[in-house]
């Protein structure tokens, strides 16, 4: 059998391209290819948040996305609305939820935030330890219901944000001529605060703490894997250990992959957050970022008010209103993956491992992370009496497929018409996620600056070092301070090492991609969507960042 | 005598939130301000409180609940089987008949007033902090079994899956001191739309802004149309009409509201003739002048009994939400245009 066989939404190459001629790879989500556990959590809960995204807001040209899973990839497909006169019914019930949107943000916002912690709280007060059988399958069953209700949120929320922002760049570019290639645009997205980095903030004063109580040496010299052992041996070690740990318990509800569920937790494992302590400790001196935004939000502030003089006196009320809500995607972006993905993900997680650890004893499975290879349902059918079955050969089986999809790469789009075709379906559909994030612009060579490779500008700024390339969180470790990163895309777990660089580069994404949004927070140039620059650049090579015109120049000749 | 837990508007003011909710307050506000709202009557928290208690439900409830433990209900799936057991346990338990009795009779009374049969009446809920969304309200409501079935299905809402959820997730109790209910006559509109007694973008407060089309006033408040517009001055009393084409109105259908074409030979004439624009603008001055700021005001002509009857629905200081709900507006039409490519708006 060459799939996982565990859903219907598994890739049928006859019967899913009649129905939708082109298939894309979410290439940021989904490689490397996902565990079985995972991808049948995205392609049911994921698709499901987007379509119910799509649908209770009315989006008037589009129902979301289908999903499908092959070979561990995700798929996705645009259900377009094509009617007329449906399309106009859209639009009517798409402004009555507009509306309470723009009037109130920042309560709206809230509001879900709330929700989402109250399920959180009662989530993680449930001791996974001592709990009945019959306790711990009704929890594994409240974890996915969040789970779904966190996608539900997350696009009804993301549809509008990302909405905005492309009105705004809409509204600037016809009446200032102003759009993402230029710095000024940057400008007036950056210095603003956002749960991310009070998180980052959090860990670079655990990096003063560990100097004050004496600790700074190991972090310095042990090996990761020790971190804790020894920090634990030293006087005050277990303090430090308790607080970081309270800290943890509050903030650190999220793995290296966001979307992945067989990676650790930070709550898990500390030494995964320590490695980023130990950053800020080779780093030395202070948190960058507040003072760098103060310089950042006077900057933008002066562009603010220069802009709004070209814009006429009684279109300046709605043009302020666009443009802070604009302002306020960047923040969206980056907290929604702290406060929904991470979250939910790490908690379903905690279900899972507890089954995990109750399937092995009962030798169900052979190992805890077996788990993984199962779906809900098998666990839910077994999970009153274990020790009746043998999932191992069912794990085996899809062990073997998935390690064998690590090795493949997944071909990015399954179609039966032209990439161009496909391209044009996706603009049709004015998906604010897909022309945000799927699509990005398309760079327009500018060949008069005879440069190596031609993105888009995602952060301003100017900067010449040393390469790095990181294909994978592992390559991390290898960073060096004032080294560039060359990716293919970053996710939210790499923020913490923002500080050490002096530039980037990223084969995809638009202005509201991760690399952007942190990059302008840090005031480093990003060019996005060069497309080849991780196969082009090699970890050493010196190049030049030109974060202005969207453009690398390598100094060090291939 | 036992405790009052039925006002008519004209009982209320906007101090008697905590009484019968926010809606029922402010109906009663500007039923004393003389406006002419559409008439009715409100219940109180108490009501509410009676029906619980008499008919033993807040004990069965709380029964029910014992089931969850001393945390109460956990996650979504016990919210759901909570919500459906409380809703159905609610709906089908009969109004105590003393209330029924006194319920039956200020309908009638309502009919007598309208001089219908069996008027059409909304009853929407009135909590006492907005929630919006949270609870049910009912549209086109006649006689006075459906009235009864109705008011109990609105209380029934307070126990719907998203508001359980919020009171678990906020540490509320489960059982709340209720809301409050509005009853109150459907106005069937001819004409609708918003009147602003200062002009909404320039402010100038010497003119007064009113913006109508046929049908409901919901097109005009959310921008799905473009409206007639008519500037009055307040001192000249010199009357500026600029008519659109109106091409489509949004009626009442059995439940809810739906879009119909407008007759063609409607579509090109101003939807208010000069008796209803001196009306209106008599009606705005004079809400203006009880409230002491410019008010924007959301206003029906109901001719279903042969004459032309100005109700007000709504009203708002500008001074709130003069730059908000307008940029909204805006901001909504250009959003449609812009990244959806709308050709309509």
């Amino acid at each position: 059998m060459d799939s996982y066989d565990i859903t219907v939404f598994e890739f049928d190459e006859k019967v899913d391209l009649e129905k939708n001629p082109a298939w894309f790879l979410d290439a940021t989500h989904s490689v490397p290819p996902w565990t079985p556990m995972f991808g049948w959590s995205w392609v049911n809960y994921c698709r499901h948040g987007m379509q119910w995204g799509a649908e209770k807001l009315q989006l008037p040209t589009c129902k979301g996305w289908d999903w499908r899973l092959k070979d561990g990839g995700g798929y996705l497909a645009l259900l377009l609305v094509e009617d007329e006169e449906e399309i106009r019914r859209r639009e009517e019930g798409f402004r009555k939820q507009l509306i309470p949107f723009l009037e109130d943000y920042d309560g709206m916002w809230q509001g879900y935030v709330n929700e989402m912690l109250g399920h959180y709280q009662r989530l993680k007060a449930f001791d996974i330890d001592t709990a009945s059988n019959i306790d711990l399958m009704d929890h594994l069953e409240d974890a996915f219901r969040v789970n779904k209700r966190m996608w539900e949120i997350h696009f009804y929320m993301m549809y509008l944000v990302f909405g905005v922002f492309i009105l705004f760049e809409s509204v600037c570019k016809e009446m200032l001529d102003l759009d993402d290639t230029k710095p000024e645009f940057h400008k007036l997205m950056r210095g603003f605060d956002n749960k991310v980095f009070q998180v980052d903030k959090a860990l670079w004063q655990f990096a003063k703490r560990a100097r004050e109580l004496e600790l700074a040496e190991i972090l310095l010299t042990a090996k990761p894997e020790n971190y804790i052992k020894e920090i634990e041996a030293a006087p005050n070690g277990r303090q430090f250990m308790q607080e970081f740990r309270d800290f943890l318990w509050e903030d650190g509800w999220r793995a290296n992959r966001m979307s992945e569920f067989n990676l650790p937790s930070w709550v898990e494992e500390p030494s995964l957050a320590l490695v980023n302590v130990q950053k800020f400790l080779v780093k030395g001196g202070d948190f960058d970022l507040d003072q760098e935004r103060q310089k950042l939000a006077a900057e933008r502030k002066e562009i603010e008010r220069s802009i709004l003089t070209k814009v006429p006196e009684e279109q300046r009320d709605w043009f302020t209103a666009i443009m802070q809500l604009a302002q306020k995607s960047s923040s969206f972006s980056e907290e929604h993956n702290h406060y929904f993905d991470l979250w939910t993900h790490a908690l379903v997680r905690r279900a899972l491992v507890a089954w995990g650890r109750r399937l092995t004893a009962t030798g169900t499975i052979g190992k805890p992370d077996d788990i993984f290879f199962l779906i809900p349902d098998e666990i839910y059918k077994v999970g009153l009496n274990p020790v009746m079955h043998d999932l191992k050969p069912v794990v085996a089986r899809r062990r073997s497929e998935w390690q064998k999809y690590q090795q493949q790469e997944n071909p990015p789009l399954i179609s039966t018409i032209s990439l161009e075709e496909a391209m044009q379906q996706m603009i049709k559909s004015n998906d604010p996620i897909v022309l945000k994030v799927v699509v990005g612009s398309f760079p327009v060579p500018k060949t008069e600056l005879k440069a190596d490779l031609y993105g888009i500008s995602g952060s301003p700024g100017v900067a010449e070092g040393v390469a790095r390339v990181v294909l994978n969180d592992a390559d991390l470790a290898e960073l060096k301070s004032g080294e560039i990163l060359v990716a293919p895309s970053t996710y939210p777990s790499w923020t913490p090492v923002f500080p050490l660089l002096s530039g980037v580069v990223v084969d995809r994404g638009a202005s509201l991609s991760h690399a952007a949004i942190v990059g302008r927070e840090y005031g480093i140039p990003v060019v996005m969507n060069v497309f080849d620059g991780s196969k082009r650049i090699k970890t050493g090579q010196k190049i030049r960042v030109d974060g202005d015109m969207g453009v690398v120049y390598f100094i060090d000749q291939e | 005598m036992a405790a009052k837990w039925l006002y008519w508007f004209d009982e209320l003011g906007i101090g008697d939130i905590e009484l019968v909710g926010k809606k029922c307050a402010n109906l009663g506000e500007m039923t004393k301000a003389k406006v002419s709202v559409p008439p009715g009557f409100a219940l109180s928290l108490e009501a509410y409180q009676r029906y619980m208690q008499i008919s033993g439900l807040t004990e069965e409830i709380s029964g029910f609940l014992q089931r969850f433990g001393e945390q109460g209900p956990g996650g979504y799936g016990e919210f759901l089987e909570a919500s459906s057991f409380i809703r159905e346990l609610m709906e089908t338990k009969p109004m105590p008949p003393d209330m029924a009795a006194e319920i039956r009779q200020n309908y009638r009374s309502l009919c007598i007033q309208c001089d219908q049969e069996d008027v059409a009446v909304a009853v929407r809920s009135s909590g006492p902090v907005s929630m919006p969304g949270a609870f049910e309200t009912y549209l086109n409501v006649r006689s006075e079994d459906d009235v009864i079935a109705h008011i109990v299905k609105v209380w029934a809402s307070t126990f719907t899956v998203q508001a359980i959820g919020h009171r678990v997730n906020n540490n509320h109790p489960l059982l709340i001191p209720g809301i409050g209910v509005a009853v109150l006559k459907m106005v069937q509109a001819k004409t609708a739309g918003v009147a602003f007694t200062m002009h909404p973008t320039t402010m100038d407060n010497t003119k007064v802004v009113i913006e109508g089309t046929w049908g409901l006033g919901e097109s005009v408040v959310g921008g799905g149309v473009s409206p007639d517009r008519i500037v009055v001055d307040k001192l000249t009393g010199e009357v500026e009409k600029h008519i659109n084409p109106k091409l489509q109105q949004v009626v009442y259908k059995d439940k809810g509201t739906h879009t119909v074409d407008v007759p063609e030979a409607l579509q090109n004439i101003l939807c208010l003739n000069d008796d209803e624009i001196r009306r209106l603008v008599a009606l705005a001055l004079q809400v203006e002048k009880y409230y002491g700021v410019a008010q924007d005001i959301e206003w029906v002509f109901d001719d279903s009994q042969g004459t032309s009857d100005l109700y007000l629905v709504q009203t708002r200081n500008i001074s709130v939400i003069k730059s908000r709900k307008k940029e909204a507006e805006q901001i909504a039409d250009m959003m449609l245009r812009r990244v959806f490519h709308s050709r309509v708006g």
